[in-house]
């Protein structure tokens, strides 16, 4: 070997090692004291969502001393690979913040990434009192969270609209299409209705909306079953919606924008975003922005902020955060999260300050007769959402921008969902 | 002499008929060592990062492991599982293909702006400083900013792109640019472009001032029209500068991101998902860190392969064959 050859391999073998070196997790031995920091993962801390957690943690910290709860917010569409990329290196936080639990925590507890708290629910009052869709924290049998939101959607609509367009708020499938039409037919530019129609799982969500509200099982018997009649109609309703009564492309930004503007009549969404529309619609607008259940015989729904506890901490700590989870999904906290979001929690009693305005009464309404777009005991599609919003999201696209028959579309999907190794 | 011979020597300037090099003189061995010195702690804080980033991505490709701990991940067995499956998937293929329109499109489209302003800006002219200057502005634009006018500006309903469209007649329906599989590639590769513009026009505009202007009175005492003088003198002149401005914007082309990710997140139905962006929705949405590992390194070799056949070809002097 030559001389230089040698430095070369010297040089290469130094930086390789002092790298691995430098990078090597260091051996972290706990020090013994009574104070305990908790830290809190969220992609929530803000406007609203920010005042209900300055207020949860402040109570709890006052409530308990020796325990302090330090959130670390980050952007929604940096949090799952963050968090991701923090729990492969061992850095996840100890409280998770899980969003859209029926897609999300799978992949995490799967991982190993979130702590079994089957032990810690027993002592509480959630398995007695917390609605089915706490199942959505659940995987393989084994719970990893606890539910903080579940909610029924809502149409949102511009009372001032329909009545220039001669329409009362619909309450059923026939009647929203109409309503739609009506007001697409105005002399202005306005649509009847909005819809999300992008590349995200949302525009996938939006459209199983029309599915679980018209009765439609896109999943039966363990098979997939979209080419089933009722699916087909059902989703021939939102089709018809999409094409001709409301903007195109509009990702959920643009739909709920749209709507504020008072540039689309009707849109269905989370009862949460009521807050938003009463704090930045247009003054001129606000009072015509009204919600009222979806015009389904059942009322679609979904779930949200969910919170588990990182799989690696020390008995301490668990502790000290079984405690903040005890104090998170008590009455009182979860009593003011209704009121501050404007929505219904999982713990049931918690709403009903909702109740006493006709305005947000739907809300509550909804809530109470939700059925889950998606059942959380659908695994393989849980397991592999990304890959089944690809091929359905490439279905339903198929379905605003061609014109061939919907039936024919659906059939494919159904061979393609099979075709892509996906089983619900 | 006539216009060939001009010709003729003006193209030996710029094509590597250069003679015999002369000897190199070696810096004295003290001065290489407080060289060396000097750029030691820079080489080995850039070089150790990146070559423990490539230690772990190697590992994690090297283990059928989709998502865990760093510490699981490396226990599990050696295996080739995840490269088989990443180059025997069409999906793979699929986004290489789109990854090299997309780089070829979002290089070449800005190449010919930015040479046309170049060329415009190399001309005297009034208000010249403040004409390349406004030029420069799209790069300094941060990409999520651009990203997210041109989202707004290419939105079928409300965007005033399909405004000014159907205004002079060019449509009758919207079009949805980002939505459909047909023109969603294209979509993302203007906003690319429009971005790249300047960084083409510096490197020009530098390369079209170092060139004498003695050539250019030559040829035109010889006859030689613009059109003539611009394929034998200017493009000639320019090819180092030209060369090594595509293959920095390729290179940077090929792992875009932003832009892609912020305004389709690689559908609709796959039309836009590159190699980059497939990978980040291997890892972050499938929650397959291994496959997108694998995918990692299989582009880095690919890309790794084409730089260096570049380079050689660069570092030969030959560049007569590419204009």
């Amino acid at each position: 070997m030559t001389a230089k050859k040698r430095i070369s391999l010297i040089a290469a073998s130094s930086i390789l090692v002092g790298s691995l070196v430098a990078c090597a997790p260091q051996s972290a031995q706990p020090e013994a004291t009574e104070d305990i920091a908790l830290t809190l993962s969220t992609w929530s801390y803000s406007n609203e969502f920010a005042d209900w957690w300055d207020d949860v943690i402040g109570k709890f910290e006052k409530a308990n001393p020796t325990i302090t709860v330090e959130i670390q917010q980050t952007a929604f569409a940096d949090y799952g690979s963050t968090i991701t990329t923090q729990a492969v290196a061992g850095s996840e936080p100890d409280i998770i913040h899980v969003p859209t639990p029926i897609t999300t925590l799978p992949a995490w507890a799967k991982a190993g990434f979130l702590a079994p708290l089957d032990d810690y629910l027993k002592t509480t009052d959630v398995p007695k009192l917390w609605p089915a869709a706490q199942s959505a924290m659940e995987w393989n049998g084994t719970s990893y969270g606890v539910l903080l939101v579940d909610y029924g959607y809502n149409l949102f609509y511009n009372e001032a609209l329909l009545t220039e367009a001669g329409v009362g708020v619909p309450t059923t499938p026939e009647e929203l299409v109409a309503a739609a039409k009506a007001v697409t037919d105005l002399p202005g530019d306005e649509f009847g209705f909005a819809i999300t129609d992008d590349n995200t799982v949302n525009f996938v969500r939006d459209a199983l909306v029309f599915t679980t509200g018209m009765k439609a099982d896109w999943v039966k018997d363990g098979d997939w079953n979209f080419s089933d009649p009722d699916v087909v109609a059902a989703l021939d309703v939102w089709r018809e919606l999409g094409k001709k009564y409301s903007p195109i492309g509009t990702n959920f930004a643009a739909k709920r924008e749209a709507f504020l503007a008072g540039n689309s009549a009707m849109m269905i969404e989370g009862p949460f975003y009521y807050a938003t529309v009463q704090g930045t619609a247009d003054p001129a607008l606000v009072d015509s922005l009204k919600i009222a259940t979806t015009p389904f015989e059942v009322s679609p729904g979904d779930v949200s902020h969910g919170l588990a506890l990182s799989a690696d901490l020390d008995e301490n700590t668990r502790a000290a955060a079984e405690k903040f989870l005890d104090f998170v999904t008590s009455t009182e906290s979860l009593t003011t999260y209704s009121k501050l979001i404007t929505s219904p929690t999982a713990r049931p009693g918690t709403a009903q300050s909702l109740l006493e305005s006709p305005d947000t009464a739907p809300i509550v309404e909804a809530h109470e007769a939700s059925k889950l777009i998606i059942d959380p005991s659908n695994e393989g599609l849980r397991s592999d959402y990304a890959k089944f919003a690809e091929v359905t999201g490439a279905a339903l696209h198929s379905l605003l921008q061609s014109d061939a028959p919907s039936r024919e579309i659906l059939v494919n999907l159904d061979r393609a969902l099979d075709d892509a190794g996906l089983k619900p | 002499m006539t216009t060939s011979d001009t010709l003729t020597r003006v193209r030996g300037l710029h094509t590597g008929d250069r003679g015999p090099r002369a000897p190199r003189k070696r810096a004295p061995r003290r001065s290489r060592i407080t060289a060396a010195a000097y750029i030691a702690p820079s080489m080995i804080a850039v070089g150790g990062s990146l070559v423990f980033a490539l230690v772990l991505l190697v590992g994690m490709s090297l283990r059928d492991v989709s998502l865990g701990r760093l510490s699981a991940i490396f226990a599990a067995p050696l295996t080739l599982t995840n490269y088989v499956e990443v180059l025997g998937d069409p999906a793979t293929w699929r986004s290489f293909l789109v990854s090299l329109i997309y780089t070829v499109g979002s290089t070449l489209l800005p190449f010919i702006g930015g040479l046309m302003i170049a060329l415009l800006l190399n001309q005297r002219m009034p208000g010249q400083r403040l004409l390349r200057t406004l030029a420069l502005v799209p790069w300094a634009v941060p990409s999520v900013t651009a990203t997210v006018a041109f989202v707004w500006m290419m939105q079928p309903t409300y965007g005033v792109w399909n405004y000014l469209l159907r205004s002079v007649g060019l449509i009758d329906t919207d079009v949805n640019w980002f939505g459909d599989p047909n023109l969603a590639l294209l979509a993302v590769i203007i906003p690319t472009s429009w971005k790249a513009i300047p960084f083409f026009t510096l490197m020009l505009l530098a390369g079209l001032q170092s060139l004498s202007r003695e050539q250019y009175e030559a040829a035109e005492v010889d006859g030689a029209g613009r059109l003539a003088r611009f394929r034998w003198i200017t493009l000639p002149g320019l090819a180092p500068f030209i060369l090594v401005a595509l293959l920095f914007s390729a290179m940077h082309s090929f792992r875009e991101f932003d832009f892609i990710y912020a305004s389709t997140q690689g559908g609709p139905d796959g039309a836009t998902e590159t190699a980059a962006v497939r990978i980040y929705n291997q890892a972050f949405e499938s929650f397959d860190l291994g496959n997108a590992a694998t995918l990692g390194i299989v582009t880095f070799v690919l890309v790794a392969v084409l730089v260096a056949l570049l380079f050689r070809r660069l570092n030969k002097g030959s560049l007569e064959g590419f204009l």
